[in-house]
């Protein structure tokens, strides 16, 4: 027995939490933020784009959108923001297709349940000027819509098997 | 398990048409073709299944469904439609054996096949668990509102059928607690005869008033 030992102690072993609660020792950051002008009513315009780096995979744990400028009302639906993974909703986050209200601005972000992306997945966030909307959408006069996307990835080599959804 | 296919991995259902397949374009000719030599195989007693999960989608979003499959489905192919063309992807999951059928969602040409036709699976699945349930999402990636529908087609037994392997009921083998009537009425006959046969009068009404 190796000197200093005590046999009557139990060893505590650390808790490893699932790697999308606690990340990993070789974690990476993810934190894109981005403004662009407002589309015209119809259009689509394309705020962050981020592709998941090959050999990595990740969580997305805070969202942010915000509209800068005037003609909006919260709520409305006249712009609608929307996440995407590959060009569609997020598989299992079904609330961010289509996104009326403003969740938290850039320079503070809410936090959300999260979601996963994975290697080489492209994840957008767009804003939608709808000509749906109850006013038919918002003239545009300078107006910004921005947004911010904030998680960490991780090498997908951490990814446990029995991982199932 | 019955019918499972000898010439591959032991206990896996074989498709019952896959000898009938041939090299090539075997998904348009993959029906049954005749009762004459009908193809052997472990689905004696199955019936066919079409689980369907319908969904509107809105544009470029997603939903999710759970189905609660019948006594041992085994999934044979993949059929869908959409209101405005085909333009989704679907990923599937066995809730019950916590088991992904893809990570990520498979476009809808590569799942099923074009034009409405079935992809026939050359392996089928079978959700051979008590109380399986499948989980499928959905994504539309067209710009549009769409209506889609995938269809799971396969084949499953009936929840009482006799089998020497599925699980009698989902949720296991439950008991009958009223025997069948036949049985009931010789039971009562042959207690009926014991007692008439016992001596004592009054122990015997007495008994007779216990049943």
């Amino acid at each position: 027995m190796p000197a200093g030992t005590n046999p009557g102690a139990t060893q505590a072993n650390p808790v490893e939490k699932p790697l999308w609660i606690d990340p990993p020792s070789q974690w990476e950051n993810i934190d894109q933020v981005g403004y662009v002008a407002l589309p015209a009513i119809g259009a689509t315009a394309t705020i962050i784009t981020y592709t998941a780096p090959s050999g990595r995979n990740g969580v997305i744990q805070k969202i942010a959108n915000n509209f800068v400028g005037g003609g909006w009302v919260e709520g409305t639906g006249d712009i609608l923001w929307k996440i995407l993974v590959d060009g569609a909703g997020i598989p299992g986050a079904n609330s961010y297709s289509a996104i009326p209200a403003s969740l938290g601005s850039p320079a503070n972000p809410v936090r959300i349940s999260g979601f996963r992306i994975f290697e080489n997945q492209v994840l957008t966030l767009v804003a939608f000027n709808n000509p749906a909307g109850p006013n038919g959408g918002v003239v545009v006069a300078g107006q910004l819509v921005g947004g911010r996307l904030v998680g960490f990835q991780y090498p997908k080599e951490y990814e446990a098997d029995d991982i199932w959804i | 398990m019955p019918g499972s296919n000898p010439f591959s991995r032991r206990y896996t259902l074989q498709h019952p048409l896959a000898r009938m397949l041939p090299l090539f374009r075997y998904q348009s000719q993959v029906y049954r073709l005749g009762d004459a030599h009908p193809p052997s195989g472990g689905l004696n007693g199955y019936g066919p299944d079409w689980e369907a999960v319908s969904f509107v989608l809105a544009p470029q979003a997603t939903l999710q469904a759970r189905v609660n499959l019948q006594r041992a489905f085994t999934l044979l192919a993949f059929t869908a439609s959409g209101g405005v063309g085909l333009a989704f992807r679907a990923q599937i999951f066995d809730t019950r054996k916590q088991r992904r059928l893809g990570e990520r969602g498979v476009n809808n040409n590569n799942l099923a096949g074009a034009a409405g036709a079935p992809q026939f699976l050359r392996e089928p699945y079978e959700f051979d668990q008590p109380d399986s349930q499948v989980l499928v999402l959905v994504q539309n990636f067209a710009t549009v509102t769409n209506t889609i529908q995938l269809v799971l087609y396969g084949q499953c037994l009936r929840f009482n059928e006799p089998h020497d392997v599925a699980p009698l009921f989902p949720g296991g083998n439950v008991p009958s607690p009223v025997p069948p009537s036949g049985l009931n009425a010789e039971l009562e006959q042959a207690v009926n005869d014991f007692l008439d046969n016992a001596g004592d009068p009054m122990t015997r009404s007495g008994l007779k008033a216990l049943l």
